[in-house]
């Protein structure tokens, strides 16, 4: 393995995994309070494309990362509306708001950006670090990323911290875990479950607008391409610790960089071999890591308040 | 005003009876697999269908992005529904059509780039996209600088099998000991993919790239764009979404496909047979090199015009087989 590749495989490894990165957090969040949301690959393209919006009619990344995590935010708020209020099935919701994500950020690409093809999407430049980004092989590998790259690594500690040492986040493991004794010892239990499923949907729109504003400034239908169920595999490889989690997004981003690279070096190899490698090791993850894993005791269960 | 008004009025009237005396509106039907906005291959076939709309007496009517599972109900659809025409708009089409279409015998099934046919009513086209890969890589073999070209196809279909091969031969003709680089994204629409295994042949040296498939393509250059090395597009000319990496197109005139099946189905002369489209019928074509023009030498222009008329007169031996 020569030093070429190597730099290229960790700087595309951190590229690749900041977009699951940001929605297997949220996720985390949204199941340690025992809602189990299968939709945020639908989450993650509205927000791909609210960003791209956003950004185009404001001139500003910034705002259009805001309008990105507002709507990821809403289009939660569905799951949220169906599954707290309605009590609908969470997987069947989740199902349904895959779908209606990819129609919807599809139909409104067409309305807006897509009619008018010339216009330019403004996109987060590569944060200047300094004599940090001009240093050999470190660099290129870890200090040449956009501010996005490192907000995703920082949101790991903060959300481990939130959860494992505050009251907010003994209320959010209660209610995932023990919902009837959140419910006794005072806890809105509901409420609490809408918080977590918005911030679990504020943090895939900004999943998705990474991949729009960030890494490619532009936005095409279905570019999510299945990175949020990937990101769901990452919350139980991940055992729903926020450490674990990022472990586990690296991890399968350090797979998709590796075998793209490898492709290229073997061409003899049949190339399915090597797109389906990170496929293959979260099934095979995911069947040992279960083995040993204990999901929220409450998760994908609606909770009535007893009156 | 009045006057010039009932004058219109009455040159409208005339020139709508006319044509609608004489010849019945066809109903046509365009069936794709992916968004019309994708700025590649579904967007030609929408371009396409415009212009013939423009040209022809026809009726159109467009269905998008169809998942496999659906092409065969959507066919079946059209056809109850009476369309003349049912333009099946990729290789999945071919199957789905070849089950279904003697059921409906006064509708003509045309599958678009694939390589199927059958009597009385299913014909196809194609294009050489191995031609449009052959003269691509002999483009970015004369360009290159470091002596290393890169290929990234979306999804190995048989006109990306066909434009790869291409690539790496006419690559090799103009430069013997031209490197290669080849690649899969494994989807057609993940463009971050895309962009990113661009990167990793940027990497390893290609300082001229190209891809074929959806909107994976808009990730590799994308990639060249951001590393400032050229970029060859495929299919649909989108040399203005970066107009200093693209230094031309190899055209996939999907276009002149359709004009084609509608033009030979309005005058009954089409045959259930699969039509074959390279640059002899304007199926394929070069791009002009705009921005590169003044960057390429006279010699190279001279030599890949040369090799497009070879190509056309049958004079290149090793071009691509027809998968």
């Amino acid at each position: 393995m020569d030093q070429i590749f190597f730099v290229g495989l960790v700087a595309a490894a951190f590229r690749l995994a900041t977009p699951l990165v940001f929605a297997a957090l949220g996720e985390a969040i949204s199941q340690r309070a025992g809602v189990l949301n299968v939709g945020i690959e639908g989450i993650m393209l509205v927000g791909a494309f609210a960003g791209a919006w956003g950004s185009a009619a404001t001139g500003s990344p910034w705002l259009g990362l805001g309008v990105a995590i507002a709507a990821g935010a809403a289009a939660a708020a569905v799951h949220g509306l169906l599954c707290l209020h309605f009590r609908v099935d969470q997987i069947v919701s989740g199902i349904a708001l895959t779908v209606l994500g990819l129609g919807l950020s599809g139909y409104a690409y067409r309305l807006t950006l897509g009619s008018d093809r010339g216009v330019a999407i403004p996109s987060f430049a590569r944060v200047d670090l300094g004599a940090l980004g001009e240093l050999p092989v470190l660099g290129p590998m870890l200090f040449q990323h956009h501010l996005l790259v490192y907000v995703a690594l920082a949101l790991a500690p903060l959300l481990w911290w939130f959860v494992n040492r505050t009251g907010w986040g003994l209320a959010i493991r209660a209610c995932g875990e023990e919902p009837a004794a959140a419910h006794a010892a005072g806890i809105d239990v509901l409420r609490v479950r809408w918080g977590c499923v918005l911030v679990g949907g504020a943090l895939a729109g900004a999943g998705g607008a990474y991949l729009s504003i960030a890494q490619i400034g532009n936005f095409v239908e279905d570019m999510v391409a299945g990175r949020g169920f990937i990101a769901i595999a990452c919350v139980v490889y991940g055992r729903w610790n926020p450490f674990g989690v990022l472990l586990a997004a690296l991890f399968f981003g350090a797979a998709d960089a590796a075998q793209i690279r490898l492709q290229a070096l073997n061409p003899d190899v049949p190339y399915q071999f090597f797109v389906m490698a990170p496929y293959v090791l979260a099934v095979g993850a995911l069947v040992f890591v279960s083995r040993r894993s204990r999901l929220p005791a409450a998760l994908g269960r609606p909770f009535t308040p007893p009156r | 005003m009045k006057r010039a008004f009932a004058t219109a009025l009455a040159a409208a009237a005339i020139g709508f009876a006319a044509p609608a005396a004489a010849q019945q509106e066809l109903k046509v039907a365009l069936v794709l697999p992916g968004p019309i906005s994708d700025g590649t291959f579904n967007s030609a076939a929408h371009q396409g269908i415009k212009a013939a709309e423009q040209k022809y007496k026809i009726k159109v009517s467009i269905q998008e992005n169809t998942q496999s599972a659906q092409i065969e109900a959507a066919l079946t659809r059209y056809a109850r529904e009476g369309y003349a025409i049912v333009i099946g708009h990729g290789f999945q089409f071919a199957e789905p059509a070849k089950k279904i279409h003697k059921r409906f015998p006064k509708t003509w099934f045309i599958v678009n780039t694939a390589k199927v046919a059958a009597a009385p009513n299913l014909a196809s086209f194609d294009n050489r996209w191995g031609d449009a890969g052959y003269v691509a890589g002999a483009v970015a073999a004369s360009v290159s600088k470091t002596g290393t070209v890169g290929h990234i196809g979306g999804i190995p279909v048989p006109v990306i099998q066909e434009y790869q091969e291409g690539f790496e031969r006419g690559a090799k003709r103009i430069r013997p000991d031209i490197k290669v680089l080849t690649a899969v994204v494994g989807s057609f629409s993940d463009i971050a993919k895309g962009k990113e295994i661009t990167l990793s042949l940027i990497e390893r040296g290609a300082d001229v790239v190209t891809a074929t498939g959806n909107e994976n393509v808009v990730g590799t250059i994308q990639a060249a764009k951001e590393k400032n090395v050229m970029a060859i597009g495929t299919a649909f000319d989108s040399a203005a979404l970066a107009p200093e990496t693209i230094v031309t197109t190899a055209i996939i005139r999907m276009d002149v496909n359709i004009d084609m099946a509608i033009g030979l189905v309005s005058s009954k002369k089409i045959e259930p047979k699969n039509y074959l489209l390279g640059f002899k019928e304007n199926g394929v074509d070069l791009a002009p090199y705009r921005a590169f023009e003044s960057k390429i030498s006279d010699a190279n222009k001279a030599r890949i015009k040369q090799l497009i008329e070879d190509i056309k007169a049958g004079k290149v031996a090793d071009l691509p087989k027809i998968r």
